[in-house]
């Protein structure tokens, strides 16, 4: 059986989307550089960016193609302290969306499946902090409650951009942005 | 000579006068397009266009016209389509395929996106890649062919809807398109607009340029049109124009019929309207009571949608003194008691379902929550439009969202409703339907204000009519 090629499953107008999407978080991260000192704030952002992003077009990697861009946009602008990291911050979450849609296609729409979407989703700024902490040499019981901090802030505002998607999505739809066959 | 079809209706003379040695520009064979699974806009069209040939494209609000004309121009990209459209129109060797078609779409600014008005008329040229030296004069040669005398430098924003009309359709013009399609040219353009409009069609035609008008109300183009043609429900089209598509003169209602009291709504003395620093006419004296309707007319860009925005608390009258229910107008005194239906509906409708617009605007108005679905499916039958209240207003043709606002307006019940040109882009039996609405609201106490720029057959419901010409605002004999 023949496997349709890459770049003909993407189509233009869906390619400008995501890089639009990546844009608009990389933009929004440096406009609204919040000195609050509340961890995770940037995954309010970030998860709506990469949420409307896959929702909008059918590529079923669309979140992680976002989140790649947005990851490279951050990295040459030298956004955040991870370095090269700063790529995970981006990917690992949005590989998370791409996973729950893959089996669960409308779990954007209502909000409580978005809830949960989105927590798995907020929930791996736990890890990356963790790791994080492990390549700085950290000591362990300080890597563990820097992670858990990190993942609280995380996970509150992960909630935060659940509560907003599908009401954002429903007047996508209804301006012709989300068509039929892209849900 | 009149004919009928096989559905026995009667169909207007046209003229047959189709040349078969002229060459074919355009033709749809077998063409449907839906939007939605089982749910045709067009079904099976067969049209064919000749060079030098001019077709008229009629039928009711929300029927697919502007589809069609969408199909024509090869826009259509969404949706399901079968059978195909040839265009094999080319200015020159090269060309691409249905850049020789120009289209401009019925609601302006849809199409809009330059700065200033000598960018929108020469972006079409940046991307043909012509001398940069030749473009100013094909610019100022295409703007003075739709008479839009205006510096190249003046922003797009400051236009008023049928100057902006005037535009795209220069910034069309100046390409030499082969086929023109017109969607809804007389629902925008003034008389005098309209009539310069004639006359750059009938340039065209004698160019050999082919015209496509889609249009309710095609009288201005009658010397013109060679094939009329109808989209019936389902996507339809046929040969030939319904009698019933003609505009109908509404009848004067007896001044009985429409009690007023005795207060003042709106009161207006030696009033000035204008923006900026810029005066748009001066002289507006008036008094509105409950239960009265007011039409003013003038042409376009003569100042009646700023009439309209003073009238809101938007703008500040330039001179003179103007009541509204008693106060200086701002826009959170008259919150829910003075309503305004804009002239682009785009701009008003925000909600994701027609129902939920009607809802919201309930809402807004401050009316109990437990009227609410009776007060809209009231004002949903009374507009004709109860079949899309679970339809996306964004989605809707420009004629339907004009009655969904009109609706979202009527909903909150406003002592008094500002209508800026209700008429646009209605079918006239649309346009009786919101005659007898505004009567039958007025007689309720509301009080209206219409501004249009056809003062035609809508002066005979109105109790007052004033004109805006010369930059003064005089009450008209009736």
């Amino acid at each position: 059986m023949k496997s349709t090629p890459f770049l003909d499953r993407l189509p233009l107008r869906d390619a400008l989307f995501l890089g639009f999407c990546a844009g608009a978080i990389i933009v929004c991260k440096i406009l609204f550089r919040w000195h609050l000192g509340i961890s995770g704030h940037a995954m309010f952002f970030t998860l709506i960016g990469l949420m409307v992003a896959r929702s909008c077009v059918s590529f079923r990697w669309g979140a992680t193609l976002t989140g790649v861009l947005a990851g490279l946009m951050a990295m040459t602008l030298g956004l955040g302290k991870g370095g090269p990291l700063i790529l995970t911050k981006f990917v690992v979450p949005a590989l998370v969306i791409d996973g729950a849609l893959l089996l669960f296609p409308m779990a954007l729409w209502s909000v409580a499946t978005c809830i949960v979407v989105a927590l798995l989703a907020g929930s791996t700024k736990f890890f990356l902090s963790w790791v994080q902490g492990i390549f700085l040499g950290m000591d362990s019981t300080v890597v563990v409650q820097r992670a858990a901090i990190d993942g609280v802030g995380s996970l509150i505002f992960s909630l935060l951009a659940a509560l907003c998607v599908p009401s954002l999505l429903r007047q996508l739809k209804a301006r012709g942005v989300i068509r039929d066959s892209t849900r | 000579m009149a004919s009928r079809n096989r559905d026995g209706t009667s169909m207007a003379e046209w003229n047959i006068t189709s040349n078969p040695d002229r060459a074919v520009v355009l033709k749809l064979e077998d063409f449907s397009f839906s939007y939605q699974a089982a749910q045709p806009i067009l079904s099976r069209i067969n049209l064919t266009i000749r060079a030098g040939e001019c077709h008229c494209l009629c039928g009711a609000t929300g029927q697919g016209k502007s589809t069609l004309a969408l199909a024509m121009k090869g826009l259509l990209d969404e949706g399901t389509q079968e059978g195909c459209v040839h265009n094999s129109a080319r200015r020159h060797e090269g060309d691409l395929p249905f850049a020789a078609v120009g289209l401009v779409l019925q609601n302006p600014e849809t199409q809009l996106f330059a700065r200033n008005v000598g960018a929108e008329v020469a972006f079409g040229l940046e991307n043909e890649g012509i001398d940069p030296a030749h473009m100013r004069s094909r610019v100022e040669s295409a703007l003075a062919q739709v008479n839009l005398n205006l510096p190249l430098c003046t922003p797009v924003n400051q236009l008023s809807m049928g100057q902006k009309y005037r535009l795209l359709v220069a910034s069309v013009l100046v390409l030499q398109p082969q086929v023109l399609i017109l969607d809804e040219p007389v629902a925008q353009l003034d008389e005098e607009g309209q009539q310069q409009l004639v006359r750059v069609v009938r340039r065209l035609l004698q160019q050999g340029i082919a015209v496509v008008l889609c249009e309710h109300d095609p009288h201005p183009f009658a010397d013109l049109i060679d094939h009329y043609w109808t989209l019936y429900q389902g996507g339809r089209l046929a040969s030939g124009r319904l009698f019933g598509e003609a505009s109908v003169a509404p009848e004067r209602e007896e001044a009985s019929n429409a009690p007023t009291s005795d207060e003042v709504v709106v009161a207006a003395e030696n009033l000035s309207v204008g923006y900026g620093e810029k005066t748009l006419w001066t002289g507006g004296a008036f008094t509105l009571r409950c239960g009265e309707k007011m039409l003013v007319c003038g042409d376009n860009g003569c100042g009646k949608s700023t009439l309209m925005q003073t009238l809101c608390g938007f703008l500040s009258p330039r001179h003179g003194e103007l009541r509204v229910l008693g106060h200086c107008p701002s826009p959170q005194l008259l919150q829910g008691s003075a309503l305004l239906l804009m002239q682009n509906p785009h701009k008003q409708l925000t909600e994701t379902s027609v129902w939920e617009e009607l809802s919201m605007s309930h809402r807004l108005a401050g009316h109990s929550r437990c009227d609410c679905r009776q007060a809209c499916e009231q004002v949903l039958e009374q507009c004709g439009i109860s079949h899309l209240k679970d339809a996306s207003p964004h989605q809707l043709s420009y004629g339907q969202r004009h009655l969904v606002a009109l609706a979202s307006v009527l909903v909150a019940r406003p002592r008094v409703l500002l209508m800026d040109d209700p008429f646009a882009g209605l079918d006239s039996v649309c346009r009786q339907r919101v005659h007898r609405l505004i009567d039958q609201y007025c007689q309720q106490g509301m009080a209206v204000i219409c501004v249009s720029h056809e003062s035609g057959d809508h002066d005979m419901i109105f109790d007052q009519v004033f004109a805006i010409y010369g930059g003064r605002f005089e009450a008209q004999e009736r």
